[in-house]
């Protein structure tokens, strides 16, 4: 008779997750105004309705949000699980180029942060969901996206409501900008929620392909 | 005088549910000519999620390198040293490429990282390329001499398959016995080392290397399968739901 042995431990390492941050860029113009605006409020709390389905989506990705216009930070980078989305109520023109710089700030001061306390993180992702066009300088906002791109340091995807100036969108964008079918903001969030749990559970070495955008958008 | 070594692998539960099967591949072995000083091996692959045959890949890494540590072993003598470490790295890029080349496909779809331990009594060999881990006691208590490599993002690493594979390479040589060694894959890799710091987490790997040091004759054919069930076990899917190896020495004199 052989004595058991066992490795059993359970000493772990606390280590933090790694984060997967998204930025939300979200048109609240006057254009906005009626039911644009409450479906886009409801597609935000489905958004959060379906991240806290899923563990390990809550203890890593990370949401912020940058309303427009004005710009404001609607909702600095906090994860899914301290995530209750703001009421959005409509209001002035659109600087579009003023909140996409202000966003793209806010994502690089948040990998700075990760890295100061040692936190691995994936690829940010940076969504601008707009009905109109740009209002101010947009042409150096579209430059940064760019260049960002160019040097992996985000994903900017864009959506255009109905009234969307695509045309202006696809020189901000260098992805092909979606244009939302309606107003399927539910689907939508459904959408990019699904996309984010894949991606942060997303192994080295993975790349993760965006699901088809079916149901919400046409190209 | 001798290592006691185990080593096991064990699939991830994300790869339970998705069907792939498990894509880390390990070895942990002793060479021992009574001619010679034994030699120890362990290597530790992690086949890439995105490449078709990542985990073919692991075992070919395994499977070139340890072919490449015996030819050697029947030679008198060589130097554990860089030199040495490059040549094990093109010779399992050889076998990865060869086999590519057969079945007319690209290396890149047998990318996997590759970690190995190579030591004698009387030094150590480290090569690293790609996440994961290697931590030994060469004396000094336990120390991760490799930085745990990574890219900007967390799911991003180097393969030995890569272009730049040798460029990348990280090999630590150290001169002297290590008494305690641990290799593993990226999904123990956040159980047992401290990020932040990149030292070991002690408390980790205290139980594996008490059992290995204590274990008596009787027990060492159950070492395998406990280092496996404890692979599967709740505490750790808990914490990783991808692919895990572990593979340890220690020296029992």
């Amino acid at each position: 008779m052989t004595e058991q042995i066992s490795f059993g431990t359970t000493e772990f390492a606390d280590n933090p997750e790694p984060r997967c941050p998204c930025l939300l860029l979200l048109d609240v113009s006057g254009s906005m105004q009626g039911q644009p605006i409450a479906e886009l409020n409801a597609g935000l709390t489905t958004f959060k309705d379906e991240l806290a389905a899923d563990t390990l989506a809550m203890k890593r990705v990370e949401i912020g949000i940058v309303t427009f216009g004005p710009v404001q930070i609607a909702l600095p980078f906090q994860g899914a699980a301290a995530f209750y989305p703001p009421v959005l109520t409509s209001q002035g023109d659109t600087p579009m180029g003023a909140a996409i710089k202000q966003g793209l700030d806010m994502v690089r001061q948040r990998k700075d942060e990760y890295r100061t306390n040692g936190i691995a993180y994936y690829r940010p992702w940076v969504f601008l969901i707009t009905d109109g066009g740009p209002t101010d300088e947009w042409q150096s906002a579209a430059a940064a996206v760019r260049e960002g791109e160019a040097s992996k340091s985000f994903a900017f995807f864009a959506i255009g409501v109905q009234g969307a100036n695509m045309d202006t969108l696809q020189q901000i964008s260098v992805r092909e900008p979606l244009r939302l079918d309606g107003l399927r903001f539910r689907d939508l969030f459904s959408w990019l929620s699904s996309s984010l749990r894949s991606v942060s559970r997303s192994t080295p070495g993975t790349e993760v392909p965006l699901q088809s955008p079916q149901g919400w958008a046409s190209v | 005088m001798t290592w006691r070594v185990v080593a096991a692998s064990a699939v991830g539960t994300s790869h339970t549910v998705t069907g792939t099967g498990c894509q880390d591949s390990c070895l942990a072995q002793v060479e021992t000519d009574p001619a010679k000083p034994p030699l120890l091996t362990i290597f530790v692959a992690d086949g890439a999620g995105s490449a078709l045959h990542g985990g073919a890949g692991a075992e070919l890494a395994i499977e070139a390198a340890t072919a490449f540590v015996g030819q050697h072993y029947a030679r008198s003598e060589f130097a554990l040293n860089d030199h040495w470490a490059v040549e094990c790295i093109q010779a399992v890029r050889a076998k990865i490429y060869a086999a590519a080349n057969q079945q007319g496909t690209q290396a890149r779809d047998f990318a996997c990282t590759f970690l190995g331990v190579v030591a004698s009594p009387f030094a150590t060999l480290l090569m690293q390329i790609g996440d994961g881990g290697i931590v030994v006691d060469v004396g000094n208590g336990l120390e991760v001499p490799i930085t745990p490599m990574a890219g900007e993002y967390a799911n991003m690493t180097n393969f030995v398959t890569d272009e730049n594979a040798i460029d990348v390479l990280a090999v630590a040589t150290l001169p002297a016995r290590p008494e305690k060694v641990a290799v593993f894959s990226d999904g123990i890799q956040r159980l047992a080392l401290n990020m932040a710091t990149n030292s070991a987490h002690a408390p980790f790997f205290t139980p594996f290397f008490m059992v290995l040091e204590t274990a008596t004759a009787a027990q060492e054919d159950h070492l395998q399968a406990e280092l496996a069930r404890f692979l599967n076990s709740p505490a750790v899917n808990e914490r990783t739901d991808d692919d895990k190896t572990l593979a340890l020495a220690h020296w029992v004199g």
